[in-house]
């Protein structure tokens, strides 16, 4: 059989209908239904609640205020201002970076590629309250050690526009490092060996054929960082909050929470955010969607690297301190911090103690409480999550039931909702009757499971798309009916998709910050939210014991989930 | 009615028939090939059978139990058929183990217990030559082991009709001649049909009794593998099967024995035909290379033509010879040496039984050769 052939024949595998007899139809419509409630039924909320007046009537005023005020328009400028400014950042020096890896004989370019785990092992807002520790005006470290070299006020100051900007560049930059770099890869060496051989010298062919080759991934990867930082809630909410710099993210938090609530506003504000990250995730596919022209053929061999000559130490330089500024510096003053009794810029021995862990973990019942919630719904939630997804790929891949397409682009929703619409959209939803989560567990899983389906789902389906469809048409022709065929045969083979898919929520459920804080409840808080609440109170040892613990997780999960995945005898699962 | 039948099958993708009313039976016991090239509707038709794919129109039924019949709105889903099918992928689990494969029909039957289960297994797997695999993942068997655990779990559920999609096609030339002689070996003791999908002609015929030759979604024809040899009805047929060349000829009358004349490049000649065709038609004569002859025997003399040598290549078990006669490349086969040699003369003929009318000349722009 060609290949042609199994591409056409894989979306026939079970029966599928024409008929409404046809009972997996209804396992459809029951998916298709939930995703509904899930996702399109608080999405209602937000616009009805955008549009009507205290007073139940139909009106624009909040639109007005939200445009017209300048507390609520200086957030929206606030917002495209630090997402372009994050955006414009992140891509030079993604770019660069990727163009220096990939492309150009540096020293350690092994090492420099792990930049790309980057965001696994911090997220923004620890990096945004690491970058606290180290460039607060008074009490940084950075600032204090200026100070102690005989200076006389701060070095550098991160309370501002230009601080917030610099910490999302660099945790949003390997998004731009791995589109650019994959463009690279895949680009057609003959191309620049071309310009090569008509005389270009490699520099003058790096920014006449490389680099406009690799823009619509360049493109692309500004458009992401610019949306993903427009939804960016903890960074803004660290950094922002002492020099009254508010973004959308935090107004919307802050329309919820002053008192009286202002639903409308917030709501007007949601929408705005909305339109502002969608509008970025469009241009996004728009950049990409003419990439194919760069991924000519894999097949010739590399182009050669850039010699770079003296050069290469000074770019290495930069790519290594790129790597100091995200993980070393954030990570080691974590820790640093959770060991110490004091925070000064001199350190002796006897300063460090374990008594900010055992507070966090055992005495403190917040913290203590956090860290059970959210494991639960890491452990729980996680695996709900991935059969869902399971079961969506099975049934838009594996049918051709008339609703596969809508359930996909079901599924694929919640990518272009920020996390503080969704969780707006699902407190308005769900506070009043007739059925009222808030205040339950239950709201938080909801959040966790709508959020991260996207990534769930293009889990267990690029693996779907692996597994030969006979494998499971073998299953019924020896009499198994579809449930059982799934249970048997589609879900162990989906084995390694679900597992990694599995791990990737796990982590993103144990960090979720900027749904969680709108949806906990008191007695419901989990773990990002404990740290966001010391950070109000200034708890900073405290905060950081629990920081240091959460990236320990992650990078165990991961670690362990590489090497069961690695090992597992069905990871090459096609039949043969 | 025992037996599977398949009657007035049509299949659509969008507009495009895959399949366009396909009829033909399958007796108890009997081994039947669907043959075609890529693209034919081969695959399609067997899934039909199988019950993955929803044909159209047409019904299907087995032992006089109709499974399939969309204008009635009968649909027996493929667990409920109980047909063995052997897939070309082997479509053996990864995740099991060879015992866990096989048994898996009588897992899912539910009533077996677990040494019954363990006891069939064993039985179907010495039939195979895989005693003693049971314990096995997939992964650690040869492609030709795993083509036998497919093979054993189709046939340990007592199917009542036998499927297999170009199950051999995977396997190397060797591996995959043995299997041929295995497959019909182990089919013809159970007394169930068979059908059998492949797009590769010889083994069709070493493998069928019967073979089914179909053309972009239809039947070409059917038949026993030489009577569809030595007489296709249609050019498609004879290039498919086989090789043959192809010569352009005019209806000219009937000679003194009762067969067709025509007018051929060279001269007249005598031919055969399975249609009728009025004089003056422009037809197409079919002639096997090997049934080219270098001094005619008292018969073919009857089709005794002159040809020069153009070229020779020797290929093993034969030599072939490229020969012109009027104006016409002609391609011969013989298991011997002429001893004409190249660009000499020499005297040939073709058994009238060999010259097979295969239909109208295509209009314009139709060669007079090809091979
Ligand atoms: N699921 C499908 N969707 C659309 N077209 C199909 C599908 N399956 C088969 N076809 C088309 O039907 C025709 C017959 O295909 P198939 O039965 O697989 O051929 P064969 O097995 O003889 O190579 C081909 O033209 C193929 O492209
Ligand atoms: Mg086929």
């Amino acid at each position: 059989m060609t290949s042609v052939e199994m591409g056409k024949s894989r979306a026939s595998v079970f029966s599928r209908g024409r008929a409404l007899a046809d009972p997996l139809i209804y396992v459809q419509f029951a998916v298709i239904a939930l995703l509904c409630i899930m996702i399109l039924y608080p999405a209602a909320h937000i616009f009805a609640a955008s549009v009507r007046d205290t007073d139940g009537s139909f009106s624009l005023r909040w639109f007005q205020e939200a445009y017209t005020n300048p507390r609520n328009y200086w957030a929206i400028l606030n917002t495209i201002v630090v997402a372009s400014g994050a955006s414009l950042v992140a891509t030079v020096a993604g770019s660069f970076l990727a163009w220096a890896v990939v492309r150009t004989n540096i020293p350690g370019r092994r090492l420099i590629e792990m930049t790309a785990i980057v965001p696994f092992i911090t997220t923004p807002f620890l990096g945004a309250l690491s970058w606290v520790m180290l460039a607060n005006p008074t009490t940084g470290l950075i600032n204090q050690a200026w100070q102690m070299l005989g200076a006389s006020g701060p070095l550098i100051n991160i309370y501002t526009l230009s601080g917030i900007i610099f910490v999302e560049a660099l945790y949003e930059m390997p998004f731009v490092f791995l589109m650019v770099a994959g463009a690279l890869r895949s680009m057609d060496p003959t191309l620049e060996e071309a310009a090569l051989s008509s005389g270009a010298s490699l520099m003058k062919t790096t920014f006449t054929v490389t680099l406009p080759l690799a823009l619509p991934a360049i493109l692309g990867g500004a458009f992401l960082v610019f949306a993903l930082a427009a939804e960016q809630f903890g960074v803004p909410a660290v950094l922002g909050a002492p020099a009254r710099i508010r973004v959308l993210t935090t107004s919307i938090i802050e329309t919820e929470v002053s008192y009286p609530p202002r639903h409308g506003l917030g709501a007007a504000l949601c929408i705005t955010l909305l339109i502002i990250a969608l509008g970025g995730l469009w241009l996004q596919r728009r950049a990409l969607g003419k990439r194919s022209y760069t991924t000519v053929s894999g097949k010739g061999a590399r182009s050669q690297r850039i010699a770079l000559g003296k050069w290469r130490w000074a770019i290495c330089g930069l790519c290594f301190a790129y790597i100091v500024l995200s993980v070393v510096l954030p990570v080691g003053t974590l820790v640093l911090s959770s060991l110490r009794t004091m925070w000064t810029a001199e350190i002796s021995l006897d300063q460090f103690t374990l008594e900010h862990y055992r507070y966090v973990l055992f005495d403190y019942p917040i913290t203590h409480r956090a860290v059970l919630n959210s494991l639960f719904l890491a452990v729980v939630g996680a695996t709900v999550t991935m059969l869902l997804c399971a079961l969506i790929s099975v049934l838009s891949l594996r049918t051709r039931l008339p609703g596969r397409r809508l359930l996909d682009y079901l599924a694929m929703l919640p990518l272009g909702f920020p996390g503080v619409v969704l969780a707006f959209g699902l407190l308005q939803a769900w506070i009043s009757p007739p059925l009222v989560l808030y205040g339950t567990i239950w709201i938080l899983f909801i959040a966790y499971a709508t959020r991260y389906l996207p990534i769930g789902v293009r889990s267990t389906s690029s693996t779907l798309m692996q597994i030969h469809p006979e494998l499971e048409e073998a299953s019924l022709s020896c009499g198994a009916g579809w449930f059982r065929t799934f249970r048997n045969i589609t879900l162990p083979l989906l084995k390694p998709g679900l597992i990694a898919g599995w791990a990737l929520l796990f982590v993103a459920f144990t960090r979720e910050l900027s749904a969680s804080v709108l949806l906990y409840s008191p007695t419901l808080e989990v773990f990002s939210v404990a740290v966001y609440d010391l950070a109000q109170a200034g708890s900073f040892r405290a905060l950081s014991a629990l920081a240091v613990l959460q990236i320990l997780v992650s990078v165990a999960v991961l670690a362990i989930v590489k090497k069961v995945s690695g090992v597992d005898r069905t990871a090459n699962s096609d039949g043969n | 009615m025992s037996g599977l039948h398949v009657e007035n099958l049509v299949k659509r993708f969008g507009a495009a028939n895959a399949i366009d009313d396909v009829s033909f039976s399958v007796g108890p016991g009997e081994f039947v090939s669907l043959l075609g090239p890529s693209g034919c509707g081969k695959t399609t038709t067997l899934r039909c059978i199988a019950g993955f794919e929803h044909p159209d129109s047409g019904v299907i039924s087995v032992n006089g139990d109709v499974i399939t019949n969309p204008q009635a709105g009968i649909f027996i889903p493929p667990n409920r058929r109980h047909f063995g099918m052997v897939f070309q992928s082997y479509a053996v689990w990864p995740h099991m183990t060879v015992l866990e494969n096989v048994g898996y029909p009588l897992k899912v039957a539910g009533r077996f217990s677990r040494t019954e289960i363990e006891h069939r297994v064993h039985d179907k797997l010495r039939i195979v030559g895989l005693a003693g695999y049971e314990g096995r993942y997939p992964t650690q068997l040869s492609g030709g082991q795993q083509q036998r655990v497919a093979l054993a779990r189709a046939l340990v559920m007592e199917p009542k009709v036998l499927l297999f999609d170009e199950p051999l096609s995977n396997l190397d030339a060797k591996l995959r001649e043995r299997m041929r002689f295995e497959l019909i070996e182990i089919q013809s003791g159970l007394g169930i049909p068979a059908v059998y999908v492949t797009h590769d002609q010889s083994e069709a015929m070493v493998m069928s009794k019967r073979v089914i030759v179909m053309q972009a979604g239809s039947i070409a024809q059917q038949g026993a593998p030489e009577d569809i040899y030595s007489a296709p009805n249609s050019r498609f047929v004879a290039d498919f099967i086989g090789s043959s060349n192809f010569i352009d000829a005019e209806i000219i009358g009937e000679d003194e024995n009762g067969l067709w004349k025509a007018r051929a490049p060279w001269g007249d000649i005598s031919c055969t035909s399975l249609r009728s065709y009025p004089v003056g038609a422009r037809v197409v004569v079919a002639v096997r290379p090997e049934r080219i002859e270098v001094t005619p025997s008292p018969l073919a003399a009857v089709n005794a033509f002159k040809a020069s040598v153009k070229s020779r290549f020797f290929l093993g078990p034969f030599l072939e010879y490229f020969i012109e006669a009027g104006g016409q490349t002609l391609r011969m086969q013989r298991t011997s040496a002429i001893s004409a040699g190249l660009g000499d003369t020499f005297a040939a003929g073709i058994d009238p039984v060999h010259c097979q009318i295969v239909g109208l000349a295509e209009t314009d722009g139709a060669t007079n050769a090809s091979y």
